[in-house]
Protein backbone atom coordinates (compact mmCIF):
# COMPACT_ATOMS: atom_id res chain seq x y z
CA UNK A 1 0.00 0.00 0.00
CA UNK A 2 1.41 3.59 -1.30
CA UNK A 3 -0.87 5.26 1.53
CA UNK A 4 0.28 8.70 -0.06
CA UNK A 5 -2.08 11.31 1.75
CA UNK A 6 -4.76 13.38 -0.34
CA UNK A 7 -6.02 17.31 0.10
CA UNK A 8 -9.13 17.56 2.20
CA UNK A 9 -10.60 19.45 -0.92
CA UNK A 10 -9.59 20.33 -4.03
CA UNK A 11 -9.59 24.13 -2.53
CA UNK A 12 -6.75 23.13 -0.32
CA UNK A 13 -4.43 22.40 -3.03
CA UNK A 14 -4.16 25.78 -4.90
CA UNK A 15 -2.55 28.81 -3.70
CA UNK A 16 -5.06 30.20 -6.58
CA UNK A 17 -6.37 29.07 -9.90
CA UNK A 18 -7.52 31.44 -13.27
CA UNK A 19 -7.83 35.17 -12.70
CA UNK A 20 -6.54 35.23 -8.76
CA UNK A 21 -3.21 34.22 -10.06
CA UNK A 22 -1.06 37.06 -9.23
CA UNK A 23 2.12 38.19 -11.54
CA UNK A 24 4.28 39.13 -8.24
CA UNK A 25 4.35 35.52 -7.32
CA UNK A 26 7.55 34.38 -8.14
CA UNK A 27 7.62 31.60 -10.47
CA UNK A 28 7.29 27.98 -8.53
CA UNK A 29 7.50 24.39 -8.72
CA UNK A 30 4.16 23.39 -9.23
CA UNK A 31 3.52 26.61 -11.22
CA UNK A 32 0.77 25.53 -14.30
CA UNK A 33 1.26 27.15 -17.51
CA UNK A 34 -0.46 26.95 -20.70
CA UNK A 35 0.94 26.98 -24.13
CA UNK A 36 3.71 25.27 -23.03
CA UNK A 37 5.43 23.07 -25.71
CA UNK A 38 7.29 19.97 -24.06
CA UNK A 39 10.15 19.48 -26.18
CA UNK A 40 10.59 15.00 -27.60
CA UNK A 41 6.86 14.43 -26.46
CA UNK A 42 5.65 15.66 -29.54
CA UNK A 43 2.42 17.49 -28.87
CA UNK A 44 0.56 20.41 -29.36
CA UNK A 45 1.29 23.52 -26.77
CA UNK A 46 -0.76 22.78 -23.36
CA UNK A 47 -0.78 22.52 -20.31
CA UNK A 48 2.52 22.14 -18.09
CA UNK A 49 3.37 22.09 -14.39
CA UNK A 50 6.63 22.59 -13.33
CA UNK A 51 8.25 19.87 -11.63
CA UNK A 52 11.38 21.04 -10.69
CA UNK A 53 12.10 21.06 -7.37
CA UNK A 54 11.90 24.55 -5.26
CA UNK A 55 14.84 24.47 -3.33
CA UNK A 56 16.95 23.84 -7.23
CA UNK A 57 15.29 25.74 -9.95
CA UNK A 58 17.13 29.40 -9.24
CA UNK A 59 20.77 30.32 -9.51
CA UNK A 60 20.79 33.45 -7.28
CA UNK A 61 17.56 35.79 -7.50
CA UNK A 62 17.12 34.35 -11.40
CA UNK A 63 15.74 31.36 -12.69
CA UNK A 64 18.06 28.20 -14.14
CA UNK A 65 18.25 28.08 -17.72
CA UNK A 66 15.57 25.17 -17.81
CA UNK A 67 13.36 23.65 -15.58
CA UNK A 68 11.51 20.52 -15.79
CA UNK A 69 8.32 20.63 -16.54
CA UNK A 70 5.13 17.52 -16.69
CA UNK A 71 2.28 17.61 -19.55
CA UNK A 72 -1.32 18.04 -17.86
CA UNK A 73 -3.61 15.74 -18.91
CA UNK A 74 -7.65 14.81 -18.99
CA UNK A 75 -9.42 12.03 -18.38
CA UNK A 76 -12.68 11.44 -18.93
CA UNK A 77 -13.78 10.39 -15.19
CA UNK A 78 -12.99 12.24 -11.98
CA UNK A 79 -10.10 10.80 -9.89
CA UNK A 80 -12.38 10.86 -5.98
CA UNK A 81 -9.69 12.34 -3.44
CA UNK A 82 -9.84 8.99 -1.81
CA UNK A 83 -8.29 7.44 -5.08
CA UNK A 84 -5.17 9.36 -3.81
CA UNK A 85 -4.03 7.09 -1.47
CA UNK A 86 -3.49 4.23 -3.44
CA UNK A 87 -4.13 5.29 -6.94
CA UNK A 88 -2.73 7.49 -9.68
CA UNK A 89 1.02 6.90 -8.37
CA UNK A 90 2.84 8.38 -11.80
CA UNK A 91 0.93 11.56 -11.71
CA UNK A 92 -0.58 14.71 -9.20
CA UNK A 93 -4.00 14.89 -10.01
CA UNK A 94 -5.84 18.41 -10.39
CA UNK A 95 -8.84 18.24 -9.20
CA UNK A 96 -11.12 21.69 -10.84
CA UNK A 97 -7.86 22.86 -12.35
CA UNK A 98 -9.60 25.29 -14.86
CA UNK A 99 -13.19 25.55 -13.36
CA UNK A 100 -13.77 25.94 -9.32
CA UNK A 101 -17.07 23.80 -7.97
CA UNK A 102 -17.17 22.12 -11.45
CA UNK A 103 -17.06 18.30 -12.03
CA UNK A 104 -16.78 18.24 -16.14
CA UNK A 105 -13.36 18.43 -16.74
CA UNK A 106 -10.56 16.37 -15.24
CA UNK A 107 -7.43 17.09 -14.94
CA UNK A 108 -3.33 15.41 -13.46
CA UNK A 109 0.07 16.04 -14.42
CA UNK A 110 2.02 13.12 -15.44
CA UNK A 111 4.96 12.39 -14.36
CA UNK A 112 5.71 10.49 -17.08
CA UNK A 113 5.80 12.70 -19.82
CA UNK A 114 8.48 15.43 -18.52
CA UNK A 115 10.89 17.46 -20.69
CA UNK A 116 13.00 20.26 -19.62
CA UNK A 117 11.52 23.73 -20.99
CA UNK A 118 13.51 27.21 -21.32
CA UNK A 119 13.06 29.07 -18.35
CA UNK A 120 12.75 32.41 -20.61
CA UNK A 121 9.78 31.34 -22.51
CA UNK A 122 7.56 31.18 -19.48
CA UNK A 123 5.08 33.92 -19.98
CA UNK A 124 3.30 35.00 -16.22
CA UNK A 125 0.44 36.24 -17.93
CA UNK A 126 -0.42 32.35 -19.63
CA UNK A 127 0.08 30.82 -15.65
CA UNK A 128 -3.10 29.53 -14.84
CA UNK A 129 -2.55 27.90 -11.34
CA UNK A 130 -0.12 28.09 -8.39
CA UNK A 131 0.11 25.02 -5.96
CA UNK A 132 -0.48 26.20 -2.17
CA UNK A 133 2.00 25.40 0.50
CA UNK A 134 -0.38 21.70 1.06
CA UNK A 135 -0.69 21.56 -2.88
CA UNK A 136 3.64 21.72 -3.03
CA UNK A 137 3.64 19.08 0.07
CA UNK A 138 1.30 16.36 -1.99
CA UNK A 139 3.20 17.14 -5.39
CA UNK A 140 6.81 16.57 -3.75
CA UNK A 141 5.49 13.42 -1.74
CA UNK A 142 3.52 11.95 -5.14
CA UNK A 143 6.97 12.87 -7.04
CA UNK A 144 9.36 11.17 -4.62
CA UNK A 145 7.33 8.16 -4.34
CA UNK A 146 7.20 8.10 -8.46
CA UNK A 147 11.09 7.92 -8.54
CA UNK A 148 12.03 6.36 -5.88
CA UNK A 149 9.08 4.35 -4.20
CA UNK A 150 9.72 6.10 -0.76
CA UNK A 151 6.78 7.74 1.07
CA UNK A 152 7.93 10.35 2.99
CA UNK A 153 5.32 12.17 5.35
CA UNK A 154 4.24 15.44 4.65
CA UNK A 155 5.19 16.83 7.73
CA UNK A 156 8.86 16.49 7.10
CA UNK A 157 8.23 17.50 3.46
CA UNK A 158 6.98 21.01 4.82
CA UNK A 159 9.51 21.32 7.50
CA UNK A 160 11.98 20.90 4.08
CA UNK A 161 9.84 23.29 2.18
CA UNK A 162 9.55 26.00 4.94
CA UNK A 163 12.40 27.90 3.59
CA UNK A 164 11.37 28.41 0.14
CA UNK A 165 7.39 28.92 1.08
CA UNK A 166 8.14 31.64 3.38
CA UNK A 167 10.58 33.36 0.85
CA UNK A 168 8.06 33.14 -1.74
CA UNK A 169 5.06 34.48 0.25
CA UNK A 170 6.94 37.43 1.01
CA UNK A 171 8.33 38.31 -2.21
CA UNK A 172 5.12 38.17 -3.73
CA UNK A 173 4.00 40.57 -0.67
CA UNK A 174 7.24 42.86 -1.86
CA UNK A 175 6.35 42.74 -5.45
CA UNK A 176 2.67 43.65 -5.29
CA UNK A 177 2.97 46.35 -2.64
CA UNK A 178 5.36 47.51 -5.52
CA UNK A 179 2.84 46.85 -8.18
CA UNK A 180 -0.15 48.85 -6.28
CA UNK A 181 2.61 51.78 -5.61
CA UNK A 182 3.62 52.41 -9.02
CA UNK A 183 0.51 51.64 -10.83
CA UNK A 184 0.60 52.52 -14.33
CA UNK A 185 4.18 54.05 -14.91
CA UNK A 186 6.00 51.44 -17.50
CA UNK A 187 5.62 47.92 -18.24
CA UNK A 188 4.29 45.73 -14.93
CA UNK A 189 6.53 42.83 -16.23
CA UNK A 190 9.44 44.74 -16.05
CA UNK A 191 8.72 46.19 -12.55
CA UNK A 192 7.98 42.27 -11.52
CA UNK A 193 11.25 41.48 -12.53
CA UNK A 194 12.78 44.37 -11.28
CA UNK A 195 11.41 43.96 -7.76
CA UNK A 196 12.17 40.22 -7.35
CA UNK A 197 15.66 41.19 -8.01
CA UNK A 198 15.57 44.01 -5.13
CA UNK A 199 13.55 41.44 -2.61
CA UNK A 200 16.21 38.83 -3.50
CA UNK A 201 18.56 41.73 -2.83
CA UNK A 202 17.39 42.66 0.75
CA UNK A 203 17.32 39.47 2.07
CA UNK A 204 20.45 38.82 0.95
CA UNK A 205 22.61 37.56 -2.00
CA UNK A 206 24.99 35.25 0.21
CA UNK A 207 23.45 32.09 1.84
CA UNK A 208 24.96 33.42 4.45
CA UNK A 209 23.42 36.54 4.92
CA UNK A 210 21.27 37.29 8.31
CA UNK A 211 17.82 37.10 6.77
CA UNK A 212 18.95 34.27 4.87
CA UNK A 213 19.71 32.81 7.97
CA UNK A 214 16.61 33.50 9.62
CA UNK A 215 15.41 31.78 6.61
CA UNK A 216 16.57 28.52 7.59
CA UNK A 217 15.44 28.27 11.11
CA UNK A 218 11.43 28.01 10.95
CA UNK A 219 10.89 29.30 14.61
CA UNK A 220 12.74 32.77 12.97
CA UNK A 221 10.19 32.90 10.08
CA UNK A 222 7.69 34.92 11.76
CA UNK A 223 10.45 37.67 13.19
CA UNK A 224 11.72 37.92 9.63
CA UNK A 225 8.20 38.30 7.88
CA UNK A 226 7.57 41.19 10.49
CA UNK A 227 10.70 42.52 9.56
CA UNK A 228 10.21 42.30 5.89
CA UNK A 229 6.43 43.65 5.96
CA UNK A 230 8.09 46.68 8.00
CA UNK A 231 9.75 47.30 5.48
CA UNK A 232 7.55 46.88 2.36
CA UNK A 233 5.44 49.53 4.28
CA UNK A 234 7.82 52.13 4.49
CA UNK A 235 9.20 51.56 0.98
CA UNK A 236 6.02 51.41 -0.89
CA UNK A 237 3.19 52.91 1.37
CA UNK A 238 4.61 56.08 2.18
CA UNK A 239 5.41 56.44 -1.57
CA UNK B 1 3.00 11.44 67.05
CA UNK B 2 -0.45 12.24 65.48
CA UNK B 3 -0.67 14.84 62.52
CA UNK B 4 -3.20 17.09 60.58
CA UNK B 5 -2.83 14.39 57.86
CA UNK B 6 -3.73 11.34 60.44
CA UNK B 7 -6.82 13.37 61.43
CA UNK B 8 -7.69 13.64 58.38
CA UNK B 9 -7.90 9.77 57.78
CA UNK B 10 -9.73 9.81 60.77
CA UNK B 11 -12.32 12.11 59.39
CA UNK B 12 -12.48 10.23 55.86
CA UNK B 13 -12.78 6.70 58.36
CA UNK B 14 -15.45 7.90 59.68
CA UNK B 15 -17.74 8.72 57.13
CA UNK B 16 -18.26 12.11 58.37
CA UNK B 17 -16.07 14.33 58.83
CA UNK B 18 -16.71 15.61 62.56
CA UNK B 19 -18.60 12.08 64.23
CA UNK B 20 -16.61 10.86 67.21
CA UNK B 21 -13.46 8.68 65.58
CA UNK B 22 -13.36 6.74 68.69
CA UNK B 23 -15.59 4.49 67.57
CA UNK B 24 -13.57 3.10 64.60
CA UNK B 25 -10.15 4.00 66.62
CA UNK B 26 -7.71 1.71 65.16
CA UNK B 27 -5.33 -0.14 67.23
CA UNK B 28 -1.66 0.43 67.32
CA UNK B 29 -0.42 -0.97 63.93
CA UNK B 30 2.30 -2.72 65.44
CA UNK B 31 0.08 -4.47 68.03
CA UNK B 32 0.40 -8.37 68.12
CA UNK B 33 -2.76 -8.69 70.37
CA UNK B 34 -4.96 -11.17 68.71
CA UNK B 35 -8.33 -9.08 69.05
CA UNK B 36 -6.24 -6.51 67.66
CA UNK B 37 -5.40 -8.95 64.95
CA UNK B 38 -9.13 -8.98 63.85
CA UNK B 39 -9.95 -5.89 64.06
CA UNK B 40 -7.40 -4.07 62.44
CA UNK B 41 -8.26 -5.43 58.86
CA UNK B 42 -11.77 -3.94 59.32
CA UNK B 43 -10.45 -0.54 59.99
CA UNK B 44 -8.47 -0.75 57.17
CA UNK B 45 -10.97 -1.91 54.88
CA UNK B 46 -13.07 0.91 55.78
CA UNK B 47 -10.59 3.61 55.85
CA UNK B 48 -9.31 2.41 52.47
CA UNK B 49 -12.99 2.18 51.50
CA UNK B 50 -13.81 5.73 52.52
CA UNK B 51 -10.39 7.11 50.91
CA UNK B 52 -11.60 5.83 47.78
CA UNK B 53 -14.53 7.38 47.80
CA UNK B 54 -12.83 11.10 48.43
CA UNK B 55 -10.58 10.07 45.87
CA UNK B 56 -13.06 9.61 42.95
CA UNK B 57 -14.99 11.95 44.62
CA UNK B 58 -12.12 14.87 44.07
CA UNK B 59 -11.61 13.76 40.68
CA UNK B 60 -14.89 14.15 39.56
CA UNK B 61 -14.62 17.41 40.98
CA UNK B 62 -11.24 17.89 39.25
CA UNK B 63 -12.80 16.98 35.98
CA UNK B 64 -16.05 19.33 36.90
CA UNK B 65 -13.03 22.58 37.61
CA UNK B 66 -11.04 22.00 34.47
CA UNK B 67 -14.73 21.82 32.47
CA UNK B 68 -15.71 25.25 34.13
CA UNK B 69 -11.87 26.77 33.48
CA UNK B 70 -12.34 25.55 29.92
CA UNK B 71 -15.59 27.21 29.89
CA UNK B 72 -14.15 30.46 31.45
CA UNK B 73 -11.33 30.64 28.83
CA UNK B 74 -13.68 30.36 26.08
CA UNK B 75 -15.93 32.75 27.28
CA UNK B 76 -13.03 35.51 27.94
CA UNK B 77 -11.72 34.21 24.49
CA UNK B 78 -15.20 35.14 22.99
CA UNK B 79 -15.29 38.07 24.45
CA UNK B 80 -11.92 39.58 23.28
CA UNK B 81 -12.87 38.22 19.65
CA UNK B 82 -16.08 40.27 19.61
CA UNK B 83 -14.38 43.31 21.01
CA UNK B 84 -11.73 42.75 17.88
CA UNK B 85 -14.40 42.10 15.71
CA UNK B 86 -15.07 45.85 15.12
CA UNK B 87 -11.80 46.39 13.69
CA UNK B 88 -11.60 46.18 10.43
CA UNK B 89 -11.03 43.27 7.73
CA UNK B 90 -7.45 44.85 6.86
CA UNK B 91 -6.28 46.01 10.58
CA UNK B 92 -6.64 42.47 11.96
CA UNK B 93 -4.89 41.01 8.64
CA UNK B 94 -2.13 43.60 9.55
CA UNK B 95 -2.04 42.81 13.16
CA UNK B 96 -2.01 38.95 12.53
CA UNK B 97 0.50 39.23 9.10
CA UNK B 98 2.66 42.14 10.19
CA UNK B 99 2.85 42.68 13.70
CA UNK B 100 2.59 39.23 14.68
CA UNK B 101 4.44 37.72 11.63
CA UNK B 102 2.13 34.84 10.51
CA UNK B 103 2.19 33.49 7.37
CA UNK B 104 -0.77 34.15 5.01
CA UNK B 105 -1.12 30.07 4.54
CA UNK B 106 -1.56 29.52 8.03
CA UNK B 107 -4.06 32.27 8.99
CA UNK B 108 -5.76 31.26 5.92
CA UNK B 109 -5.70 27.59 7.56
CA UNK B 110 -6.59 28.56 11.04
CA UNK B 111 -9.62 31.12 9.65
CA UNK B 112 -10.98 27.84 7.50
CA UNK B 113 -10.46 29.31 4.42
CA UNK B 114 -8.28 29.03 1.07
CA UNK B 115 -5.12 31.04 0.74
CA UNK B 116 -6.28 33.35 -2.30
CA UNK B 117 -9.40 34.12 0.01
CA UNK B 118 -6.57 35.89 2.57
CA UNK B 119 -5.76 37.57 -0.40
CA UNK B 120 -8.46 38.95 -1.40
CA UNK B 121 -9.72 39.88 1.96
CA UNK B 122 -6.04 42.16 1.90
CA UNK B 123 -6.84 43.69 -1.55
CA UNK B 124 -10.55 44.37 -0.96
CA UNK B 125 -10.88 44.85 2.75
CA UNK B 126 -13.91 42.88 3.38
CA UNK B 127 -14.85 38.88 4.83
CA UNK B 128 -17.83 37.42 5.56
CA UNK B 129 -19.04 38.51 9.50
CA UNK B 130 -18.50 34.26 10.01
CA UNK B 131 -15.43 35.15 8.56
CA UNK B 132 -14.35 38.50 9.93
CA UNK B 133 -15.32 36.80 13.59
CA UNK B 134 -12.97 33.86 12.88
CA UNK B 135 -10.08 36.52 12.18
CA UNK B 136 -10.71 37.85 15.38
CA UNK B 137 -11.13 35.04 17.41
CA UNK B 138 -7.26 34.48 15.83
CA UNK B 139 -6.33 37.97 16.79
CA UNK B 140 -7.82 37.16 20.16
CA UNK B 141 -6.19 33.93 20.80
CA UNK B 142 -3.11 35.69 19.96
CA UNK B 143 -3.04 37.62 22.30
CA UNK B 144 -4.23 35.82 25.30
CA UNK B 145 -1.06 33.72 24.49
CA UNK B 146 0.87 36.55 24.98
CA UNK B 147 -0.11 36.81 28.35
CA UNK B 148 1.02 33.70 29.20
CA UNK B 149 4.31 34.76 28.77
CA UNK B 150 4.32 33.64 24.98
CA UNK B 151 7.05 35.83 23.40
CA UNK B 152 6.56 35.11 20.07
CA UNK B 153 3.14 33.51 19.34
CA UNK B 154 3.18 33.11 15.69
CA UNK B 155 6.95 31.20 16.08
CA UNK B 156 5.69 28.83 19.30
CA UNK B 157 2.25 27.94 17.15
CA UNK B 158 4.62 27.03 14.14
CA UNK B 159 7.49 24.73 15.61
CA UNK B 160 7.02 20.90 15.96
CA UNK B 161 6.23 20.26 20.00
CA UNK B 162 7.62 17.17 20.42
CA UNK B 163 10.79 15.84 18.76
CA UNK B 164 10.78 12.79 16.19
CA UNK B 165 6.98 14.14 15.69
CA UNK B 166 5.90 16.67 13.06
CA UNK B 167 2.98 17.81 14.65
CA UNK B 168 2.43 21.41 15.67
CA UNK B 169 0.22 24.09 17.95
CA UNK B 170 -1.65 24.72 14.19
CA UNK B 171 -2.51 21.36 14.13
CA UNK B 172 -3.75 21.20 17.73
CA UNK B 173 -5.47 24.98 17.05
CA UNK B 174 -7.74 23.33 14.17
CA UNK B 175 -8.82 20.33 15.79
CA UNK B 176 -12.37 20.55 18.29
CA UNK B 177 -11.87 22.54 21.46
CA UNK B 178 -8.05 23.13 20.28
CA UNK B 179 -8.17 27.02 21.21
CA UNK B 180 -8.99 26.42 24.77
CA UNK B 181 -6.41 23.40 25.30
CA UNK B 182 -3.74 25.14 23.88
CA UNK B 183 -4.22 28.10 26.38
CA UNK B 184 -4.50 25.26 29.36
CA UNK B 185 -1.01 24.17 27.88
CA UNK B 186 0.14 27.76 27.74
CA UNK B 187 -0.63 28.41 30.78
CA UNK B 188 1.10 25.08 31.54
CA UNK B 189 -1.57 23.40 33.21
CA UNK B 190 -0.73 20.22 31.01
CA UNK B 191 2.03 18.23 29.97
CA UNK B 192 2.22 18.07 25.80
CA UNK B 193 1.30 14.90 25.95
CA UNK B 194 -1.60 15.83 27.28
CA UNK B 195 -2.79 18.04 25.70
CA UNK B 196 -1.69 16.24 22.07
CA UNK B 197 -3.74 12.95 24.02
CA UNK B 198 -6.85 15.08 24.41
CA UNK B 199 -6.96 17.71 20.94
CA UNK B 200 -5.29 14.50 18.58
CA UNK B 201 -5.81 10.81 19.64
CA UNK B 202 -4.14 9.43 16.66
CA UNK B 203 -1.52 11.72 16.78
CA UNK B 204 1.18 9.71 17.62
CA UNK B 205 0.48 7.51 14.12
CA UNK B 206 -0.59 10.37 12.40
CA UNK B 207 2.54 12.89 12.92
CA UNK B 208 5.47 10.15 13.72
CA UNK B 209 8.20 10.69 11.26
CA UNK B 210 10.81 8.21 10.16
CA UNK B 211 12.58 11.03 8.66
CA UNK B 212 14.45 14.15 9.76
CA UNK B 213 14.99 17.60 7.61
CA UNK B 214 19.09 18.59 7.27
CA UNK B 215 21.20 21.29 5.81
CA UNK B 216 22.55 19.61 2.74
CA UNK B 217 25.90 20.69 1.03
CA UNK B 218 24.44 22.90 -1.17
CA UNK B 219 22.70 24.90 1.59
CA UNK B 220 19.35 23.80 0.89
CA UNK B 221 17.35 21.71 3.34
CA UNK B 222 16.97 17.84 2.42
CA UNK B 223 15.16 14.97 3.80
CA UNK B 224 17.27 11.79 5.46
CA UNK B 225 15.93 8.66 7.14
CA UNK B 226 15.96 9.61 11.33
CA UNK B 227 18.71 6.89 12.92
CA UNK B 228 16.67 6.42 15.91
CA UNK B 229 13.24 5.81 14.96
CA UNK B 230 10.46 5.72 17.48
Amino acid sequence: MADLDAPESPDELYEARGDEVSLARPILQGDVFDGIELPGLGADPGLALILSHACSMRAGPRLKPFVTMGRIKQRSQQIRLEDWSDGYLYALPLPELQNPGAEDLFFYADFNEISAVRSESLDRQKRVACLSSVGLQLLQQRQAFHYTRVKVDLGRIHEQLSPVITETELSQDWVEEALLAQQNTGDTLDLVKEQEVEFQTYLGLSSDSPRRRQLKEIRLHSGLRSEVRQEIRQRFRQS
Amino acid sequence: METKATDRARSIASGDEGTAWEAFDPPPYHSETASHAVERPEVGRRLRIRAAQLRDHVDLLNLEVIEVHHDAQDYDLEELAQKKARRSVSSLLADLGSDRGMSWSDIARLVGVSPSAIRKWRREGSATGENRLALARLAAFMDLLEGFAIEDPASWLEVPLVDGYTVTALDVYVSKGGAVLLLDYADTRVAVTELLDESLPDWRERFGSAFEVYEAADGHPAIRQRSNVH
